[in-house]
């Protein structure tokens, strides 16, 4: 592949000295979409803290190359300002903070200049109501009392309103039901289609993929990638489940 | 012995016209030892020696609830303190039972020290009685010393009669990984002070607290619990449960303090007190003294009346008022109970309650 | 990415607080003798042209602070060395009544502190103290006409309320409450008098200023406001002071008498220079269905003693204290609040959120009384600290003490630090660790600001901002 967004070069990862990735490589180029999973406990959501820059992961070997640039030193914050977007699991609130006042101050950061308010409140309640989300939790605290849909869409309303280059969404659609996997589902393909973005979706399961088009499918296994293929290893995995993966963690990925 | 001093202080100051500061105590009348023996047979597993003698100096350091102005007490009495031990690796699985059967009119102080070696685990049962109206008084101290790993699970349980003084004194340390936890039935006497101070030095120490009461007519209860923190990830979870009723008069001070250099530390405090009288006097001050940013606390208090909706509740099954009261104030004494490996003691428990209870 | 929290090493600048650090030379000053005497009391009083019986008051008052000791609690006071404070700086001006006729680097002062643009919007009047006398005064017409009283105490003594003043003056806040109470008994000066007739409902605040300037001059204005049966009123205090070198005392007295089914908000943002003795008393009387809501933010002083009092004394009465505190080096701040439940069915609500950061010390200290009396009351109290660094400290102590059972208290309190996967969050949106760690603040503070009117919430915001700074 010529020059990807995201190259991740054999990469090593522990926590608390627990070592969690190991040997794993990765790349995605400019507009594709990528999906990874893997049974729970893999590591898919350590990849996601692992590319933001969480603190608490460490990069014990290997290398990751956004736009070219080594990113290893760098901190969440100029990986965020570079272009990268992580949709949280796990979505915190942040009391005092209102969601509106949130979505501002990160667009400020990412880029330098001062938001018009009035466009900005446009696109703001434009982008809510796609997701179908009601326009008093602009003013909430940052999904303070949210509940879980609600938190996912606050990623996902995020995501479109701050137009990254790259976005890995962790686990998006667990937790929802039925209506909400779709409404999110519609969010991510605005953002497909609106910015021609990268997307590493990580899930165990695949509901929300079924509207979605997928380049790359990878599947991880106790901490490094044992398989890729193109997006029909969706279905393949959808009807035959992981376990033809289970002994392969030693083996090499296919391309 | 002459005694005029304060008790149970608060490890910082606050307003004295809330007069919670400490409690004055005073007492003047001979004091003699009482041994603290074992009863029954001692588990294997463990040593006891009646005297420690001079084996008490390893254990000097180690800081008590009620405090120091209460020395002489125990060495103008010359108390022969008890040591037991729980041997190196070994989990003691029967409890070690120390029983005080106070008689009327007797004025003693008693003194012991549990030692749990590297690796493990004893459980040592003190209980206190006496006749029904007994008067008398009573001043105990426990030092209990965790080893690397080790568990230490100390039960008192106060029965004394309705006209008993007693001091309950407790001090613990832990070393590396090891654990302390107290469990307190406090439902007798006429005034009670107990003081429990747990000091955490060490990585991963840990101090659990649980603490049940029933005060009842006239009787008082002044209590100093204090937490120490100075180990890395060590952790306390304090719970004191009670009643009050009559003319009641309790006071309950629980300091959490993170000292510098405890990071990873977390420190729970909880207090419920059910109060079921106009006359009540109920003093609570749960403190947390901090000094170190990593660290996570939080302490919670509830004092009431029994809430409408659990009243209703129960008189809809029947249940009067007053009953429901006394259930309630079961309730609290039996959760804690729970905790206690030794059905003949919770016998006694449930006995002296009905007991307490026939007289309302 | 190397972990910021890591307490021994972080880096803390001297608060770029210089915005607020600006003074002028002093003219022609007249000054009393350092030191307290009854000499110097009488001739304080005589210089103010006293009734006699406040200038026996201020002696009864010297008495008692001599015989009083300081208290065994609390920050160590000892560097407070009252002999060498000059208790009464007057600048060489008289009462104004209209903002163009102030001298102009008095006029400086408070146009840097935005009190002309405050004038502009929607204030009913302002009242400014420039070192211990009020320089300029302004009650708009229609708070006027409603009868609203609102004017200096000096002259309020000789008015047609004097009598009401005498009943009340220290009456609820005695010289006996603590030594420093006796010492504002012996030397107060200026402050404010507010009356709110029956049923007057004001629909802006009013507000009130202070001023330190003077090298060495100690501020024990006192505020006296009485409202009148269903009368309602938000009053805003709003205080700053420049940096010296010298000790700086703070002693003020603020008394506060809430009638049957009135209804008073007091807020406060606090921003003394970092070298001054913050002991101020604040006492509020709440009558029958009467409520008292305090809003507090305390940001300065070098040490701080203040936990204002509200004493529910008719049924019904609630009281609700909203508080931030902020320790920063070199601070010793001790606040809190007491609420004395003495009559039936009363309620009361604590709310407080403490910082500490750079070795600064904050001290949560409370007390919840419910006297045999006040059945069917209800307390509840709530307090969050913030420790930023490992040099700092964070002490909660909350007193409750109940003499009767049908009530219903419930107490809780929390410590700990900002989380790091807030930080996280908030850095994986492009915001700086610095900004993220400031916002996660202002934040916590959140519950307070916005019960502050918009231009102090925004003063609260920048004082946190500015306090934030350096952090890393």
């Amino acid at each position: 592949m010529g020059n990807p967004l995201l190259d991740v070069q054999h990469i090593s990862v522990s926590i608390d000295e627990k070592k969690v990735l190991h040997d794993l490589s990765l790349q995605i180029g400019k507009g594709e979409t990528h999906v990874l999973m893997g049974p729970n406990g893999a590591g898919k959501s350590t990849l996601g803290y692992t590319l933001m820059g969480n603190p608490v992961y460490h990069l014990d070997g290997g290398k990751i190359l956004f736009n070219g640039k080594n990113i290893d030193e760098e901190k969440t914050d100029r990986r965020a300002k570079d272009g990268m977007f992580l949709s949280f699991q796990n979505p915190l609130e942040v009391p005092g903070i209102s969601l509106e006042t949130f979505i501002r101050s990160s667009l400020q950061q990412r880029t330098g200049e001062h938001v018009k308010l009035f466009q900005f409140q446009k696109d703001l309640k434009a982008a809510m109501q796609l997701l179908n989300m009601d326009p008093s939790y602009a003013s909430r605290d940052l999904n303070v009392g949210f509940s879980g849909g609600e938190r996912k869409k606050s990623e996902i309303l995020q995501l479109l309103m701050l137009n990254p280059s790259f976005a890995i969404l962790d686990e998006t659609d667990s937790g929802l039901d039925v209506d909400a996997v779709r409404t999110v589902s519609k969010g991510i393909e605005e953002y497909q289609k609106k910015r021609d973005g990268a997307l590493l979706i990580i899930t165990h399961s695949t509901k929300i993929l079924e509207s979605l088009h997928v380049d790359f499918t990878h599947v991880l296994v106790k901490g490094t990638i044992v398989k890729t293929g193109g997006g029909g290893l969706v279905q393949e995995i959808n009807e035959h489940g992981f376990e033809q993966f289970a002994g392969a963690e030693d083996g090499e990925a296919n391309e | 012995m002459n005694i005029d001093t304060t008790i149970n202080n608060l490890p910082i100051l606050t307003w004295n016209w809330l007069k919670i500061n400490n409690v004055p105590f005073s007492y003047s009348a001979a004091v003699n030892a009482a041994d603290s023996t074992v009863a029954g047979t001692l588990p294997e597993g463990v040593s006891y020696k009646a005297d420690a003698g001079s084996d008490t100096g390893a254990y000097a350091g180690i800081a008590t609830g009620v405090g120091k102005n209460t020395d002489s007490v125990f060495t103008e009495a010359k108390v022969r303190t008890a040591l037991i031990t729980a041997k190196k690796n070994v989990h003691v699985s029967a409890p070690v039972l120390i029983s005080f059967d106070q008689a009327d009119r007797s004025s003693t102080a008693s003194a012991q020290i549990i030692r749990a070696e590297e690796g493990s685990s004893v459980t040592v049962i003190i209980s206190y009685t006496s006749p029904e109206s007994a008067s008398g008084f009573q001043a105990v101290r426990t030092l209990c010393s965790a080893g690397k790993n080790a568990y230490i699970h100390l039960v008192k349980v106060q029965l004394l009669g309705s006209s008993f003084t007693q001091i309950d004194d407790t001090g613990t340390f832990c070393e590396e990984g090891g654990r302390v936890e107290v469990t307190q039935i406090i439902l007798g006497g006429k005034e009670t002070y107990a003081g429990v101070a747990a000091a955490l030095p060490s990585y991963q120490s840990s101090f659990k607290s649980d603490t049940a009461y029933l005060c009842m007519g006239e009787q008082k209860l002044d209590m100093n619990y204090i937490v120490r923190h100075t180990g890395r990830k060590t952790d306390c979870k304090m719970s004191v449960k009670g009643t009050l009723s009559g003319n009641a008069v309790k006071t309950y001070r629980g300091s959490i303090d993170f000292k510098s250099g405890c990071a990873g530390a977390t420190g729970n405090e909880q207090e419920e007190t059910l109060l079921l009288s106009p006359t009540v006097v109920n003093k609570s001050i749960p403190l947390i003294l901090c000094d170190e940013e990593d660290v996570a606390g939080e302490h919670g208090a509830t004092i009431g009346r029994l809430g409408e909706d659990t009243l209703f509740y129960m008189q809809s099954r029947g249940i009067s008022k007053q009953s429901a009261e006394q259930i309630m104030a079961r309730a609290k004494v039996a959760g804690t109970a729970a905790l206690i490996p030794d059905e003949t003691v919770v016998t006694k428990i449930n006995n002296y309650l009905d007991k307490a209870f026939a007289h309302e | 990415m190397s972990d910021t929290n890591d307490g021994g090493k972080t880096q803390v600048d001297d608060i770029d607080s210089s915005i607020y650090d600006f003074r002028y030379d002093e003219k022609d000053f007249y000054r009393n003798d350092p030191g307290l005497t009854e000499e110097i009391v009488s001739k304080l009083s005589d210089d103010k042209h006293d009734p006699a019986w406040m200038k026996e008051f201020r002696l009864k008052s010297l008495a008692v602070y001599n015989e009083l000791k300081v208290t065994n609690w609390g920050p160590d006071i000892s560097d407070l060395h009252m002999e060498h404070i000059a208790t009464y700086v007057r600048p060489n001006t008289k009462m104004q009544g209209d903002w163009k006729d102030v001298p102009k680097d008095i006029k400086d002062t408070f146009e840097k502190l935005g009190i002309p643009e405050a004038e502009r919007t929607s204030l009913a009047g302002v009242g400014a103290q420039y070192d211990s006398e009020l320089v300029y005064h302004n009650v708009r017409d229609e708070v006027a006409k409603q009868g609203v009283v609102y004017t200096d105490f000096e002259s309020a003594l000789w008015g047609p309320y004097a009598d009401m003043i005498r009943e009340h003056f220290m009456h609820l806040v005695t010289p006996r409450a603590h030594k420093f109470a006796a010492l504002h008994g012996a030397v107060w000066s200026g402050g404010s008098f507010v009356y709110v007739p029956k049923g007057v409902h004001l629909s802006f605040p009013l507000q009130s200023y202070f001023r330190l300037n003077a090298k060495g001059a100690g501020q024990f204005e006192h505020t006296l406001i009485i409202l009148d049966e269903g009368a309602d009123l938000h009053f805003i205090e709003g205080c700053s002071a420049p940096k010296y070198n010298v000790a700086n005392l703070h002693a003020g007295c603020v008394e506060l008498y809430v009638a049957k089914n009135a209804h008073l908000r007091y807020s406060t943002v606090e921003n003394w220079s970092k070298n001054m003795y913050n002991l101020n008393t604040k006492r509020a009387k709440v009558e029958e269905g009467g409520t008292i809501e305090w809003v507090s933010g305390s940001f300065g002083s070098h040490i701080s003693y203040l936990y204002p009092e509200s004493d529910l004394v008719g049924e019904r009465a609630h009281a609700e204290f909203t508080g931030i505190t902020f320790a920063g080096s070199g601070q010793n701040l001790d606040t809190g609040a007491k609420m004395m439940h003495m009559a039936p069915h009363t309620s009361s609500v604590i709310t407080t959120k403490s910082i500490s950061k750079g070795g600064g010390i904050s001290t949560y200290r409370s007390a919840v009384y419910i006297a045999k009396n006040a059945v069917g009351s209800k307390a509840s109290v709530s307090c969050q600290s913030l420790m930023l660094d490992s040099e700092s400290r964070s002490d909660t102590i909350p007193a409750m003490e109940v003499l009767t059972d049908d009530v219903d208290v419930g107490h809780e309190a929390k410590i700990g630090r900002i989380s790091n996967e807030a930080v996280f969050y908030l850095m994986s949106r492009g915001i700086s660790e610095e900004e993220a760690r400031s916002m996660i603040v202002s934040g916590f503070a959140n519950p307070v600001s916005k019960e502050l009117p918009l231009e102090y919430a925004v003063e609260m915001n920048n004082l946190i901002r500015l306090e934030m700074k350096g952090t890393l």
